[in-house]
This record gives structure tokens, sequence and C-alpha cells, in this order.
């Protein structure tokens, strides 16, 4: 049995928390997922069917304080300014029991858990034993969540839920400096408390000028035992003394032999332990791999005492979350000489030009408009050495070398002759070279190996006859080297390369032959990037991504040169590739897609070393994650019985057919009122006819729309159209007339904490543009519906093979 | 193989007169899992329900190892049942009234009676966790209303003088019923959020009103009363809706017509008019005592 399947199978905190609440854990995940599915999360959280879940999960006499929980869990996840998914809301109920418990009554939590950790030790014939549960352990929380799982939000709605207490410092610790500007911005953006990132807010006696409520945020390497002399390093020693609440992304983190320093840090900042009762304080942490690390028997016993709720990655990915992944093994024999990895990077090309050719299928986009499926532009995404680096000379080195490598191929594939280059390496793929079904299919699809190449050029870095590589460096963002074809005079970016430092690559690249010039345009690419430019569909990257980058585009993962023995961070690099928006946020691939669908849904991930690829399959496994497929023949009933059932199915009006105008005074009269809520709802349990529902919150919708003049109209219909083309409804008409008619009518209400509508600032005046454009949303999407539904048409035909219902079944097997 | 009610930890169980064979269930991990269709403990039961009722003696008889799947004939009479999957390319779906979106009923099952003349076929939409989250929309119920009212379209739609011509050449009488199972109890169901989003000034509603909906709740012999309904051919109410489908065609049609023309929105008009017909707690329950509150509702 690995760490992972370990640590799952002996969560003696989570066990005691769900009998100290009489909560049957399985009811409980089973209805609340049932509750989301059926109304998503927004609404099940709104509503109280979350709450209405978990109280049916529990026992009756709990009933109360399970209620309780559940309700404040929510309300905090309202204030950071999220929906919470089913787990982050049973994850959050849960350790707010713990922390309200560990708050009022410290001495009889103790003496409960310890009764139950005999209890369950007992139980547990010849199983795993999980070491002393004393005073220390109730210091700790854990959440054990997938990467992807939204452990960011997770980790606000936890500060919500502890802020009131009287704490001497409030630390947010990060693995990095973009991790913590992310957080500092999402905090800010929800005002849960006042925040100091650090070093960008101010030094050391800014942090020591900080009132005691402040969020400090800081990365790990800012921390250390002493003062050195690097400058913006400080002394862990400085934060001690003082009852601390310590929050931990990546808490995995400082586990292993060489890390124990950070360990002691973090035990230090918590004061875990310490002689004196009122310096103890709380370490919370955060991970998608606490299962790699318990494999040390003392870790292991750590985590098992301390995590509240494990939603790992198995759950994710058999919840439907986030997208399906192929991974490409290319056998260690392959890998021979200097040359090596053209085949590999020409391979994953070919996937990645697949899932942009999809991706800019018409009749594809409007398949998944209908689905209510949000797409990103799809983006290849190279990640070299240097992800794993210990010693600085050697990681830019090698990282160079990778880049050096994958910017070589692509000069060669943009060559005047490139695409006979390129159709060479296709010529001699196939399946050992990591292509799939659906690669095989596209590529026999074309006359010849020469067209495709072409085609691919096109698809992915728009070439045309004639184009020049250019890499230029940007004057405003010193880390990126743009990449982009020249064509009549003109540059068009396809793409940047992101390291630490562009000037040694500039070098590098001068030696081989290669002018590096400068680029006059202000910004980041890497920002039009990440903002959904659809013309930048590659990435070439570093370390930076492989922790914390939150974005659903790319959907192809290269990785170059990476050690073996790295499997946390392989899973978190593996996090960048599997996000997914889903059906309106929802974070879900569908369950069956059609083929010509499936890549976007699909992240292929291509690897260079095999040694390295092994490594990266056995994580996933030991993440629980099963990895054997099998398929189940299944028996039909005859054809005789088939083709006398009658099936209706429909044929949806074509966008031609119909119409909606959105324009002008009164085109919304006719929809029925639509409720927007952004309140938390609130039941009593007394049952009764009327008024059994309260709310946080009322009516504000006077209020909304008196602050309607402050919109900028402009900006508003542009957001609009943005819906309108990721639905793809050019049958809909709307401009700035109809919009704020519709904002100032009566066909909606909206509900919510006066809060809501409160405008003091800039910030405030986004939530209320934010709020305008969802209420519009739902109505046009109404009035899409409604006119669209009258043109259904509906035929009958017989039941026919592999229609209604599936050819084949699939087991999928869990490893023993 | 395990026949459905063995399922002791199995994962791939035979149903009689289930389409295919095996049919998946969902387990709880390290369980393997099946996919896609797994069924959930609630449809699971009434699968299991379904069966017992038409074949007791097909449950408890051992299964061959690899089942060739058949109908349930009872009388004359033939079954057969599918599970249809959410989301599925081709499975079966309804635009719901009043959304924008999808419903995807758990199971069709397929009622064939060769004793009459022609042949009558019902396709019959069920969904045994139907309620789950009680009717938060009242009457005007987006899934309710697909049952009730959007199939009344389709039969229309599809079989424009009540038959079908199948490829065969064979001709068939067709219909098209449609049943939600409340997992909740009647009791809890009847005194809660459900009653209160009903009745909005009317009286609460009775178990009779629901069953006429094509509510039923899951307690004794409630299998029994899903299959009087599914078989039913005098059914006042869904004649009603089958009059507002037409829209043109009779003068109910054209009232409706007129209160949907420019696109109302028609669940919020179909929703007040069930309220108002479907009989309260000690109303009459005749299809004329229900024709007198309808004749009231649509003159003012």
């Amino acid at each position: 049995m690995n760490g992972h399947q370990r640590l799952s199978r002996s969560l003696l905190l989570r066990d005691f928390l769900c009998h100290d609440l009489g909560l049957n854990l399985a009811s409980a995940r089973e209805r609340s997922a049932r509750a989301e599915k059926d109304s998503g999360a927004a609404s099940a959280a709104s509503s109280g069917d979350f709450v209405e879940a978990v109280i049916k999960a529990s026992d009756h006499g709990q009933q109360e304080r399970v209620r309780l929980c559940a309700e404040r869990a929510l309300a905090a996840c309202r204030q950071a300014g999220f929906a919470p998914r089913y787990f982050q809301f049973l994850a959050l109920a849960l350790a707010d029991h713990y922390w309200q418990r560990a708050a009022r009554d410290r001495e009889t939590l103790l003496a409960d858990f310890q009764r139950f950790h005999a209890d369950w030790s007992r139980d547990r014939r010849g199983g795993l034993k999980v070491g002393e549960v004393n005073a220390e352990t109730l210091q700790v929380t854990a959440f054990w969540l997938a990467t992807g799982a939204g452990k960011t939000h997770l980790l606000h709605a936890s500060l919500v839920l502890l802020r009131d207490q009287p704490w001497g410092r409030i630390l947010l610790i990060t693995p990095n400096e973009t991790l913590s500007r992310q957080h500092a911005e999402r905090l800010c953006r929800a005002k849960i408390a006042p925040v100091l990132c650090y070093p960008d807010d101010g030094d050391a006696s800014a942090i020591a000028d900080a009132s005691a409520d402040t969020v400090i945020i800081l990365d790990l390497a800012k921390l250390r035992f002493e003062k050195n002399g690097a400058g913006v390093t400080l002394d862990a020693r400085a934060f001690s003394g003082k009852r601390n609440l310590v929050l931990v992304d990546e808490g995995h983190k400082g586990q292993k032999s060489d890390n124990s320093t950070w360990k002691a840090i973090q035990h230090l900042l918590a004061g875990i332990g310490d002689s004196q009762t009122r310096h103890r304080g709380m370490l919370i942490e955060f991970s998608a791999t606490f299962g790699q690390v318990a494999e040390k028997e003392e870790s292991f016993d750590f985590y098992a005492s301390s995590v509240v709720f494990d939603y790992p990655y198995d759950r994710f990915h058999g919840d439907g979350y986030g997208k399906d992944f192929r991974v490409a093994n290319i056998r260690a024999a392959r890998i021979l000489g200097d040359e090596t990895h053209h085949p590999v990077l020409a391979g994953a090309l070919l996937a990645f030009a697949l899932q942009l050719e999809r991706y800019r299928n018409e009749s594809n986009r409007q398949a998944w408009t209908e689905q209510r499926l949000q797409v990103e532009p799809p983006l290849w995404l190279l990640l070299g050495a240097s992800v794993v680096g210990k010693k600085p000379g050697k990681d830019e080195e090698l990282q160079l070398s990778d880049v050096m490598k994958v910017l070589q191929f692509l000069d060669q594939v943009l060559a005047p002759e490139g695409a006979a280059w390129l159709a060479g390496h296709f010529d001699a793929l196939g399946r050992e070279g990591g292509l799939r079904d659906e690669h095989l299919a596209w590529k026999n699809g074309f006359a010849n190996s020469l067209t495709l190449a072409e085609r691919v050029r096109a698809l992915v870095f728009g070439y045309r006859q004639g184009a020049r590589l250019v890499a230029r460096r940007l004057r405003e963002a010193d880390k990126e080297l743009g990449l982009g074809l020249e064509i009549n005079g003109t540059v068009r970016y396809f793409g940047l390369v992101n390291v630490g430092e562009v000037a040694g690559l500039a070098s590098r690249l001068g030696t081989l032959g290669w002018q590096v010039e400068e680029e006059n345009l202000r910004g980041s690419l890497f920002r039009r990037l990440n903002q959904g430019d659809p013309d930048l569909t590659v990435l070439i990257g570093s370390r930076m991504f492989a922790e914390g980058w939150d974005s659903y585009r790319a959907g192809s993962l290269t990785l170059l040169q990476l050690g073996a023995k790295e499997g946390p961070l392989v899973i978190q690099m593996f996090g960048r590739v599997i996000r997914f928006a889903g059906a309106g946020g929802d974070m879900k691939r569908l369950g069956q897609p059609n083929e010509a669908f499936r890549p976007l849904q699909t992240a292929y991930v291509f690897g260079l070393k095999a040694d390295y690829l092994n490594v990266f399959l056995e994580g996933l496994k030991a993440n629980g994650l099963p990895t054997e497929v099998e398929d189940v023949e299944i028996r039909i009933m005859d054809e005789s019985v088939r083709e006398r059932l009658i099936l209706p199915v429909v044929a949806v009006p074509d966008l031609a057919d119909f119409a909606v105008d959105a324009v002008g005074a009164g085109w919304h009269d006719y929809l029925t009122v639509i409720a927007v809520a952004f309140d938390t709802g609130i039941k009593t349990m007394d049952g009764g006819f009327a008024g059994d529902q309260e709310r946080v919150g009322g009516d504000v919708t006077s209020r909304f729309q008196a602050l309607v003049p402050l919109l900028d109209q402009r900006r508003l219909v542009l957001r609009l159209l943005g819906f309108r083309s990721r639905k793809g409804w050019w049958n809909l008409r709307l401009d700035a007339s109809g919009l704020i008619s519709a904002l100032n009518s009566d066909r909606f209400e909206l509900h919510g904490p006066e809060a809501l509508v409160r405008v003091e600032d800039d910030d405030d005046l986004a939530r209320i543009e934010d709020i305008a454009v969802t209420v519009l949303e739902k109505m046009l999407l109404k009035a899409h519906s409604l006119a669209s539904s009258p043109k259904d048409c509906w035929k009958f035909r017989p039941v026919r093979a592999g229609e209604v219902f599936p050819s084949k079944l699939q087991r999928l097997k869990v490893q023993p | 193989m395990t026949a459905l009610v063995h399922t002791d930890g199995e994962v791939l169980v035979h149903a009689p007169g289930h389409l295919y064979s095996p049919l998946p269930l969902k387990s709880e991990p390290p369980n393997d899992q099946i996919r896609p269709g797994e069924l959930e403990a609630n449809e699971k039961q009434f699968v299991t329900d379904l069966i017992r009722f038409l074949v007791p003696e097909a449950l408890t008889n051992s299964v061959d190892d690899d089942p060739m799947p058949q109908p349930i004939v009872v009388d004359g009479v033939q079954y057969v049942l599918v599970r249809n999957i959410d989301q599925f390319p081709h499975a079966f779906r309804i635009r719901m009234p009043g959304d924008a979106h999808w419903f995807y009923p758990d199971f069709l099952l397929w009622i064939t009676d060769r004793t009459t003349t022609p042949a009558t076929q019902t396709l019959c939409l069920i969904d045994p966790k139907g309620i789950w989250q009680d009717l938060r929309g009242g009457w005007a119920d987006s899934k309710l209303l697909s049952l009730l009212y959007r199939l009344r379209v389709i039969e229309q739609q599809c079989a424009p003088d009540g038959t079908v011509t199948l490829p065969s050449g064979e001709v068939m009488r067709f219909r098209a019923r449609g049943v939600l199972i409340s997992t909740t109890p009647f009791q809890l169901a009847a005194s809660s959020r459900t009653q209160f989003a009903l009745a909005a000034g009317r009286p609460p509603v009775s178990r009779r009103s629901f069953e006429r909906a094509g509510i039923f709740f899951k307690d004794d012999g409630y299998i029994e009363r899903v299959h009087d309904y599914l078989r039913a051919d005098d059914d006042w109410l869904l004649s009603w809706m089958a009059e507002l489908a037409t829209r043109a065609g009779t003068p109910l049609g054209r009232w409706f017509s007129s209160k949907i023309s420019a696109g109302h929105d028609e669940a919020a008009w179909l929703g007040e008019l069930l309220r108002a017909v479907l009989p309260a707690d000690g109303e009459p329950q005749t299809r004329d005592a229900a024709g007198e509150r309808l004749q009231r509702y649509v003159a003012t």
C-alpha cells in the first residue's frame, strides 16, 4: 500500500468529527453532490439545499449542531466571494465544528477525541494504527484537496471562519511570490481582512506596524531562523511568542528531510507545543499531496490526525471534474542521441493542433454552446527542467538548454521548407509515439503528411508563405521573450517564452545565430495570453507554472528533462493542465463527449524521459486514480424488439429560424420575473407552510437600480457581446438602450445583503457591473430559450444500436 | 451473473426487461466503477420494485452467466425498460418549459399492448428521484411541466392522428406518459415547502392530486399506482393539456395561444392553471368538478 492509500484509509480526525456530529459522511457526500448536480453549486448554497443535505445525513438529535456549522460554512463562502462545490462545503462545515469546539471547550474536545481514538484503534483489527492524540494535535488542521479543486477559495473561507478569534498575528504562507500576489489580490477583492503582501506592500517594519487582524502574506523562501544578508528574508523567531494563526498553502512542503527546517519554522510560528498555553496558535495546511509525504511514519501520524476532510484526485476525477487526460509514455529506447526530442515534440504538436482544429470548428462550437460549456482557447504548455532544479546555476543551464531545444524545433518547423521536414516526422509517428485514435483518424484524413504539416503550421502558428520566425524581448516584461511570425513587415505573436531571465537566453540564442529583437509594444504577452487572446497558443515556461497558476487554457502539456523523484511537483504541474471550466463554470467535463469535442476536454501529456514518465504515472496511481480501464461487453435486446420501440427525437431549430431582439425599451416585457440571489439561505426546521425560509439580506432590486446610471454602458455592451459570441448566438441582437431598459425593468428581483449594493470605491463599482452582467445574461438566456423552444421539431424513430444506450460499458479498476 | 436483488457489492447485474445487460450499479470507492449510466440507490430500488411487481418470480430465479435480455411480457403486454443517461449523445431529452435547460428522465419504459387494435404503445418517462428537492417552482416546476405538457406536444408531432407507422409497416397507437417519484415520504413533502409553493392561497393538495399530476410518493403499493397511471386512458388532466398543446385546434388551445402569444412564458400560465384546477384536500376529484374550476379560471 502506498502513502496515499494508507492515509486515505486512516483519517482519524475526519472520522472523529463525523462521529461527533452524528454525520454519515457517505450519505452527506451523496446528498450534497446530488444537490449540486441538480441545481448547481450557487443555487444549492443559496437555497439551503446543501444545508438540508447534511441535515438529512445526520442523526436526529444532532441536527441543530449540523445546521449551525453548515450555515456558518456557507456564510463564510459567501463572504469570501464564492459559491462552494459540495466538497468544499463539507470540508468547511467539518472544520468549523472542530474550530468552534476547540475555541469553546478544548479539554472536553481532547478527551472526546482521545476516547474516540481508543475505540477506533480497537475496531481496526490488524489495520493501520495512528499515534497518540494530544493537545498539540488540536493545533493543526489540514485540508487534503485535489489540485484544481479550489484550494484557494477554501483557504479564504477558513480565514473568515477563524479571523474573529484573538490572534497575535495572521500569517499566510505560500510557495512563491506569484501565489502571494494572487492571494493578496483575491483577499483584497473579497474584503476579508486587511492584507499586507510581503515584500510588495512594505518591509519588516511595515509588518511590525500592521494591526493584529492584518493577513500577512509571504512565501516560504522569505523565512529563516536567522536574519541573513539576502535583503528580504525575515527571522522567523520574530513572529514567535504570540498566539498566531498560520495558514500554509501547499502544506506538503517541508516534510522532506532537507526541508525539515521549514517544518520547524511552521511549528515555531504557530506555537505548536509551546510551553506557554497563551502562545499556542493554530496551523492550517492545504495541499493536494499529503498522501505522498505521508510515506514517512511521522508524517503519517501527523496528517491522519489533522486532515479534516479529503477530496483527493480520484474523487475529483470520478465526480467528473476537470479534463480527462492521456499520457504518452514514450519508450526509453526511442530516447537516444541529440535529436530524440524532435519526435516527441512533433507528436505533441500534432495532438495540440487537433485541439485547435476542434476549437475553431464552427459546428463543434455550436454544439458545446448549446450544452452551455465554456471552452477556453487551447494552449500548448511546455515545461522544462527549472521546475525541479536545486542548484540555481545548473538549473538555469538545464532550463536554457531545454528552451533552446524547443526553439530550435520551432525554427525548423517554421522554416520555408519546414512543412516537409515536419511531414517527415509525422510520417513516422504512430501509436508508439503517443498518438491516440483521434490523432490517427485526423492524420489519416489528410491526403498526405505534407498537407497535414501545412495545416498544423497554419493552425498553431498562423503560418503563411513567406513568414519569418522572430524572437523579441519585451520592453515592459523582462521575463518574457515573445515568439512571432513576421509577415510583410508585421509581427503577429503566437506565443512566448517565460523564464527567470531573458538576457541569458537572448545571448545564448545570439551565439546560435538568432537575432533577438526589441519589441516596443507596451505590456506583457503573458497577461494577454492569460486574458484569453486566442492567437497566443504556445507557452514555454518555468517554475512559476508548477504552482498556483490558475487558467483553463492549457490543453497540452509537454514535459522536458524532468528528474525521476519529483512526485508532488509532477502532480502540481499536472494540475495546470486538467482544469476545465465546464458548463456555467461547474468545472465538469462531459461524461460521454462526442468525438469532435473529446480533444477539448482531454489533456494530452507528452514527455521526453521515460524514466520520469513512469514516475509520473506511478504518482497518479498513488494519488488513487484508477488507471486500468477494461471494456465490458453488453448484450442488447433483439432487433425485432428494438425496431418496434418508438423513440421521439428532437431537432432544435437552426439559429436562422428564430431571432431575439434585446434592443430598445421594453423588449423584456414578456419575460417572467427572474430571481437573482446573492444571499445565504437559512431555513428553520419547524416545517409548516409559510415562513419556513429566512434569508440573510433582502430585496435590493431598487437599490441596485438606483446605481444603474453609474454603469459604463459601453463596457456593458462589450461584455454582453462577449457572452453572445461565447454562445455563438448571432441571431441575438442587443444594444445599450435595450440592456439599460432591462436593468430598469421589473423583470428581475435581486436578493442579497445591503453591502452588495453599497458603492464606495472602484471595486464596488466593478461588483455592480458584475451583478448587472449576471442579471442580463440570465434574461438573455431565458429570452433565447423561449424564442427557440416553440420551433423544436419532434420526430420518432426506432431504437437503433449505439443510440440512447451505450454500445459497451467500461470498468475502471481501482488498484488494490 | 448476479440478479438484481443479489447485489452485495456487485456492480454488474442482470435486470429482466432491461434493453441491455448487464446493468451497472454505482459503488463507493475503493470498488471498481462502471460507466456510463450506473444506477444509484433510488434508481436501483425503482427497477427492483418494477420488476418485482411485473414478474415476482424473475428476481428469485437464478440467472445464466450471460443472459440475453428479453422483454417482460404479462398477459400479452410487453415491457421494455432502458436507462436514459444524462447528457449521453443520443439520450432522450426534453427542453424544460420556462427554463433554458434540458431534462433527461432517468428511465424510459415502453409498454406495448397487443390486445388492442391497432396495438398501443406507451412511452413512459420515469424519474425515480424526481422531486428530491421538492417542487420549488410549485406547479410551474420545469420537470413536471415537461412531462404533463411538453409530452403532449411530442405526442402530437410524432403521431398527429394518434398513430405511427413503423418501418415494418405496422401501425400503432402512440401515447406518452411521465411520472416523477418522490423519495421524500408524503407526510414530509405534504407539510413543508412543497405545499407552500403549490398552495398559495388554496387549501393544501392531497395525495390524490399529486398522483393526478404524475407525482408519486415511494411507499407501500406505489409501483402499482404508478403502473395504473401509466396504463390509464381516460385522464381528464392530460386531455386538457393536449388541448392546450394544440394551440389552435380547440377553444382551450386558442385561449392558451392568446395568452402566450408574443413569446410569453408558457410555464407560468400552466402553473397557474394547474393550481386552479387540481383538487385541493376535500374538493371533489371528478372531471366535472375540475371542469367547472377550469371554466371559472379561464373566464377570469
